[in-house]
């Protein structure tokens, strides 16, 4: 199973430099946003690639979307897309957005062009967003320190 | 092709060759990045850097748009259309026949400098030294910081005050935290949370009177009512000052309990824990937060030196020097008359500062420096001079931890001239009319006054002299604090009652918000209560006004309807220009400090069409 964007709900401070750090890299647009669960909780919201059939990718009428086998991550074709929107509707999480300067839909991709991992996850102000595999945020256990928010560690 | 500054590179990434390693220059925290410039600028995060291990908050992460904005100014704008650099720097009046009603001799004390954010020492000693040459050939009107953003007054001044450097963090168990600390340096956050979860008995103390995302990670939330903080802090004080009898002590804690609407309860607990095992204080503020930021650092520091722990101010720029004058003074003689040509070298003066503008008009001339082309401002016979952003200059900036270097990361924005360019252009236009410039040498800093100190800091208090400049340098003692403070909870404490009409509007200043690229900010925070007694709906229009305005300024913003804020007062960002201008200014009579202070403002639904 390939990495995936892992977020300490403990740490996160909704400063927002991981949608800072997106829209620097993509022109202006966030592909990553950031949702306010509460006064006190806050959760950046960011594709969660799902494996091995993601509804968006089942959805979209042009086969735009599609799901790389060795990496599992689901990868949007921008010059394909004709904007239709189906796949934000059908995304579970509600976390697609549309680029309101090209009408297309956006979609994290992990930065796969960068070695070191999507942005988001190295900008972070506070460490909370870490980029790991499933075998490592599996060993991760509730209440290992003591924490007074919130004790999960939650998939973005 | 630019080479990495260092060969062991913090980057893991070999491939970036053409990328160049530097401080971030837009807050105090000084993280390192780096900055690929080809084929286009982008940012790349250092993981091995000691400070920030990589991490950026949202002002570093708009380092690269900034390179390439397209607002940045690209020549100099002379009543708000293009010139010519030369026709921009003659204007600068050069014999006495230019000035208009002239009483002074020759000029000299006709002409001001100022500066504000983003020099850097190199930068800033360029202009001390102009100043003074200015200064021995005829005299200067004024030499002082423009940058009047509160967290200046923020930084130490208190003789016995210890500064807190990065590993003193690693050490502490009860945090003190004044202010929206997280939303205002992100970074600070990691090591500030790791510690307090390191240790069960760890604490994190907040003061403030909104809710924030610092609030959210309090044990303990003191929340005050707007501007009281420093009456928290007095409280806390009170109760380490072993001098004060139990008595004293009670009174002082009723009436404290009394104006900031804090139950005393937990003031003593908060204290009872301070007194026990100590801790750090670490404090942040913004424009139009509270009405006297030189107390809250005050109290802040005092509170650090009687409970023995550190102290840590946060903020966004600390100049190398502070002038001989205060920005107060220079104010006051524009508005008799007595300035008629204001040279600011900086980045956002007077853009930044709406509610001056007027009076700059009076000005005959000003000449400002700036990044970005602003608005047209109402001040006639302004001249604008593009200059390179810090992330273009090499050069040494202040961070929390001491002096930090810069380094070029692309070649200036096309048309702009350095500071040092441009006050050689200034040298060869006012020669002309004046005698040969002759420094003089009394004139620059002491290095015991470079201490980043604000300017109310370093002189005494006394009334303003004839000529603008005060005696002698005496750093505030414990004793002038406490009574600052009585007076300031005395005023409180006598207050008249409220208009029911109106909420108190404050500022906050998150990282991003950063000069509105990442956030707008139209959103203004409101109690439901509010709403409700304002007819006001979530997600709808507003109007905001400020009560006194008499220019009739109104601005219209997004209601959001949120618990965050307590019933009767109003929260905006003050990254965005239209938001600041709903600040009240007052001049602080004993510092000559130009405050922004919270304001009483009106709240009304837009009706839609």
């Amino acid at each position: 199973m390939a990495k995936r964007i892992v977020l300490d709900l403990d740490y996160c401070i909704g400063c927002r430099s991981c949608e800072a750090a997106c829209r620097a890299r993509f022109d202006g647009e966030a592909r990553i946003r950031y949702g306010e669960i509460s006064p006190t909780v806050f959760l950046p919201l960011a594709c969660r690639h799902c494996y091995p059939d993601p509804l968006c990718a089942a959805a979209c009428p042009f086969d735009v979307i599609k799901v790389d086998e060795k990496t599992g991550i689901s990868i949007q074709s921008s010059f394909h897309c004709v904007g239709c929107k189906t796949c934000i509707l059908a995304c579970p999480f509600g976390v697609l957005d549309e680029n309101l300067l090209r009408r297309i839909t956006q979609k994290c991709n992990l930065c796969s062009d960068r070695k070191e991992g999507p942005r988001c996850v190295s900008s972070c102000a506070t460490g909370a967003l870490k980029f790991l595999d499933e075998t490592e945020y599996e060993k991760k256990k509730v209440g290992v320190r003591f924490v007074s928010r919130s004790p999960f560690w939650r998939r973005v | 092709m630019k080479q990495i500054p260092n060969s062991e590179s913090q980057t893991p990434n070999s491939d970036y060759m053409n990328m160049t390693k530097t401080t971030c220059p837009f807050c105090l925290y000084g993280c390192e990045l780096g900055i690929v410039s080809e084929p286009v600028s982008r940012i790349e995060y250092l993981p091995l850097s000691k400070i920030n291990q990589g991490r950026l908050c949202a002002r570093g992460n708009a380092a690269p748009i900034i390179l390439s904005h397209k607002m940045r100014l690209a020549y100099p704008l002379h009543q708000n259309k293009e010139v010519f650099w030369d026709k921009a720097i003659s204007q600068i009046p050069n014999s006495e026949s230019q000035i208009p009603n002239s009483d002074y001799s020759l000029g000299g004390q006709q002409i001001a400098i100022t500066f504000d954010q983003g020099l850097t020492k190199e930068e800033f000693n360029s202009v001390n030294k102009f100043a003074a040459e200015l200064q021995g050939t005829s005299g200067l009107g004024g030499f002082a910081c423009s940058y009047l953003e509160p967290d200046l007054l923020l930084q130490g001044c208190l003789d016995d005050i210890q500064i807190a450097q990065i590993q003193d963090i690693e050490k502490t168990n009860i945090f003190i935290l004044v202010g929206d600390v997280f939303g205002q340096t992100p970074v600070i956050a990691k090591p500030i949370l790791e510690q307090r979860y390191a240790e069960r008995n760890n604490r994190i103390f907040v003061i403030d009177s909104i809710q924030t995302r610092t609030a959210a990670f309090a044990d303990k939330f003191l929340r005050c009512a707007p501007s009281t903080e420093p009456l928290i802090l007095l409280g806390l004080i009170a109760l380490l000052n072993g001098k004060l009898t139990e008595s004293a002590k009670g009174g002082l804690l009723k009436a404290i309990a009394e104006v900031t609407q804090c139950p005393i309860s937990e003031i003593s607990a908060v204290g009872g824990q301070v007194s026990a095992l100590g801790g750090l204080v670490v404090s942040a503020t913004c424009l139009g937060r509270t009405e006297d930021p030189y107390l809250l650092s005050l109290t802040c520091q005092t509170l650090a030196v009687k409970g023995k722990m550190k102290y840590l101010p946060t903020g966004e720029y600390l100049p190398f020097g502070i002038g001989k004058d205060s920005f107060g003074d220079i104010l006051y003689r524009i508005k008799q008359g007595r300035i008629k040509v204001l040279i600011n070298f900086g980045e956002n003066f007077p853009f930044h500062y709406p509610q001056i503008q007027a009076d700059l008009g009076k000005l005959d001339h000003l000449i400002a420096t700036a990044l970005f082309r602003p608005t047209p401002l109402p001040i006639p016979n302004l001249t604008i001079l593009p200059i390179p952003s810090n992330l273009e200059k090499q050069g040494t900036i202040k961070t929390l931890w001491g002096e930090a270097k810069i380094n070029k990361t692309m070649e200036p924005v096309s048309g702009s001239k350095t500071i040092p360019q441009i006050i050689d252009y200034l040298r060869q236009s006012i020669q002309r009319g004046f005698a040969p410039l002759n420094p003089r040498k009394d004139f620059f800093l002491k290095p015991g006054e470079m201490r980043g100190l604000p300017s109310s800091v370093d002189r005494d208090r006394g009334p303003l002299t004839d000529n603008g400049h005060r005696k002698t340098d005496n750093p505030p003692k414990a004793d002038e604090v406490y009574q600052r403070a009585e007076e300031f909870l005395n005023k409180k404490l006598h207050e008249k009652n409220r208009n029911p009409n109106l909420v108190t509007l404050i500022g906050s200043k998150p990282a991003i918000g950063f000069l509105n690229i990442f956030d707008d900010e139209v959103i203004i925070k409101i109690n439901p209560a509010d709403a409700l007694r304002f007819k006001l709906d979530d997600k709808k229009p507003v109007k905001v006004a400020p009560e006194s305005a008499l220019c009739g300024y109104e601005t219209e913003l997004i209601a959001k309807v949120t618990e965050e804020v307590p019933p009767g007062v109003a929260q905006v960002g003050v990254n965005r220009i239209e938001n600041r201008r709903l600040f009240h200014i007052v001049i602080d009579k004993a510092t000559n400090n130009v405050i922004f202070t919270p304001t009483e403002v009106r709240l009304w639904q837009k009706e839609l069409s």
